[in-house]
């Protein structure tokens, strides 16, 4: 009687495990500093949308109790107010799929201010603002060329591409949901209905937002690539990456800020030199803060300006201060000192050797009339703008990142070759009198 | 000499009495009933009744427009700002109330709104790490890294408060 007891209890037991696995809805509960209002976004999204959830229990707002609600709620006069989660239709609760550097910053205040400050920050109006510098020339290349022309791909380039990293302007339909010319997009300067300017997850991905994650290149990379900042190729031509890359996967990336030192790791990924507190320098989000050239634009010229939209922001001398600061944790003053003088003498050279006698002779085959109207569509300006715009920037942020194939192979050789084939055209127009065909 | 005692008292009556008279006037003008019987208040009135701190909360206390409106860290400069606002309301209310952009007004909203004023009920140090929650939150604050509260509660003390000003100024 016993056994028979056993086994119908065994049986049941084995059923009820078989309902539990059957069950469609798998919701998890949380009852750790969370309101009702926040629960309830927990446990339904954790069965529409395991994975947000997946990420956020495993992050450090989930451990001090900052929930969906805590940064997806707005006022109901907010210009992203709005109630398409079934959830809240109808209460006095209003959401948003957008989360802004204002919401960030409710907690994170000294990072949002910095960087506020940072390059970063313009990243979006700089390159198609309708008051940026480049805004008639970038519409162009998107729209006429890049998109050919066609009504309904104008947006289409800048939509899968530009827009990616640098972020968008975006805009919403009647219900306050972002339109697909905006959104989605890990734009590091995205510009808000809000009016706040920035994306913190770019950096920091959602629903995790680890600070490991920041720390590692990878994060740079998604942007700092190809063959107009082959940053991460930079790195990983360096000595700094070539250890990274051999053992950083043994390494502490979890450290809290300024407390992240030496000893953590055996080099530098791109945080530790840009961004991270080391030795006496204090952690910033501005990444602007150690550099002492501009090295993107045609001409380097050193930093000089306290506003963000300016190409030239930070102050160069005392950028390279601290950056020197940075490499003394590691490297002897002597070492520091070649390296960089080795680095500014090849931003010279370039500046000098390449730039100026290319933009002399652009300059004076536009006086006379002898550069083609589009300049997509003309060998020189073609030529010119890949000597600035790709190997003229991988010569220069080779040097100052030591990535000799970059500086050399993928920079200054290319350059050289560049100035000889637009010397032939130049000479060639001259002569002739007119735009070879 | 019994002269100067009498108008030494005469005269500490009639100021006590006159004290009196303007603490009851002070006292009687900081509130939603005064505040909001000029019409150009009407939209932050009902913008303050469906907040928080207009007593929608589960005890119904309700704080005084010149709790927030008004400084609170001494006497002299409560009087002060009182009186140099109630000067400038009044004449606002007059001349200029009708094509006053209330809504742009809105981000000037540090210059008459005072910390002093939370601090008087809200007691940051009081928050401690067994809130991880609220002591994150504040930290910078505490730190001086925020300098006013309404950098984070933007609108505090008025629930959707475009939308009221929008209705009725």
């Amino acid at each position: 009687m016993i056994r028979l007891l056993l086994a119908v209890i065994f049986a049941a037991g084995l059923a009820s495990s078989a309902f539990a696995l059957d069950s469609s809805q798998k919701t998890l509960k949380v009852d750790f500093g969370l309101s009702p209002e926040g629960k309830k976004c927990v446990e339904c999204h954790s069965a529409k949308q395991p994975g947000i959830v997946a990420d956020w229990k495993d992050s450090q707002h989930s451990h001090v109790g900052v929930s969906c609600i805590d940064c997806h709620v707005v006022d109901k006069d907010s210009p992203m107010a709005s109630q398409n989660c079934p959830g809240v239709k109808g209460t006095d609760t209003f959401v948003t799929v957008m989360v802004t550097p204002k919401t960030c910053g409710r907690c994170h205040a000294e990072q949002v201010d910095q960087f506020s400050k940072s390059g970063h920050f313009r990243a979006r109006l700089q390159y198609k603002g309708p008051d940026g510098r480049n805004f008639k020339s970038m519409s162009a290349l998107i729209e006429k060329h890049e998109g050919q022309g066609m009504e309904q791909f104008k947006n289409a380039a800048e939509m899968s591409g530009c827009m990616q990293c640098h972020g968008s302007v975006i805009t919403l339909d009647a219900e306050k949901r972002p339109t697909k010319e905006g959104w989605p997009a890990a734009g590091i300067g995205t510009v808000w209905p809000d009016g706040s300017v920035g994306n913190c997850v770019v950096c920091h991905t959602r629903h995790r937002f680890n600070i490991a994650e920041a720390r590692k290149p990878a994060a740079c990379a998604s942007c700092h690539l190809g063959p107009d900042h082959p940053d991460i190729e930079i790195y990983n031509n360096s000595k700094h990456g070539q250890i990274f890359n051999a053992e950083g996967s043994t390494w502490n990336f979890t450290s809290a800020p300024d407390a992240w030192e030496p000893g953590d790791y055996r080099a530098p990924t791109c945080a530790v030199c840009h961004m991270s507190g080391i030795g006496d320098l204090k952690t910033t989000h501005n990444i602007s803060e150690r550099l002492k050239w501009n090295l993107w634009l045609p001409e380097s010229q050193l930093r000089n300006s306290p506003d963000p939209l300016s190409p030239l922001t930070g102050d160069g001398a005392e950028g390279r201060k601290k950056m020197e600061s940075v490499c003394q944790n590691c490297h002897s003053p002597l070492h520091t000192k070649n390296f960089f003088d080795q680095a500014d003498t090849t931003i010279a050279l370039y500046n000098e050797g390449y730039w100026k006698p290319a933009l002399a002779m652009s300059k004076e085959l536009e006086d006379k009339k002898l550069l083609k109207e589009n300049p997509w569509d003309d060998e020189f300006q073609r030529i010119l703008y890949h000597l600035w715009h790709h190997e003229g920037r991988r010569m220069r942020q080779g040097a100052v990142m030591n990535g000799p194939d970059y500086a050399h192979w993928h920079g200054a050789f290319e350059l050289q070759q560049d100035l000889y084939k637009l010397k032939d055209i130049y000479q060639q127009r001259l002569k002739t009198g007119k735009i070879e065909d | 000499m019994k002269k100067i005692v009498f108008l030494i008292f005469c005269g500490v009556i009639i100021g006590l009495a006159l004290s009196l008279a303007t603490a009851e006037m002070i006292e009687r003008t900081g509130g939603k009933d005064f505040c909001s019987s000029c019409h150009s208040m009407q939209g932050v009135s009902l913008a303050y009744e469906e907040g928080v701190h207009g007593g929608m909360n589960p005890i119904g206390f309700k704080a005084r427009c010149v709790d927030c409106h008004l400084p609170q860290d001494s006497v002299f400069h409560y009087v002060k700002a009182k009186a140099y606002n109630g000067a400038k309301d009044v004449l606002g209310e007059i001349f200029w109330a009708k094509s006053f952009d209330w809504i742009g007004n809105l981000k000037n909203k540090e210059e008459f709104t005072y910390i002093s004023g939370c601090e008087k009920c809200h007691d940051l140090k009081a928050m401690h790490y067994d809130i991880p929650k609220a002591f994150s939150a504040h930290k910078d604050f505490l730190d001086g890294t925020v300098t006013s509260c309404l950098q984070c509660h933007e609108n505090v003390g008025h629930k959707n408060i475009r939308e009221h000003l929008i209705n009725k100024n």
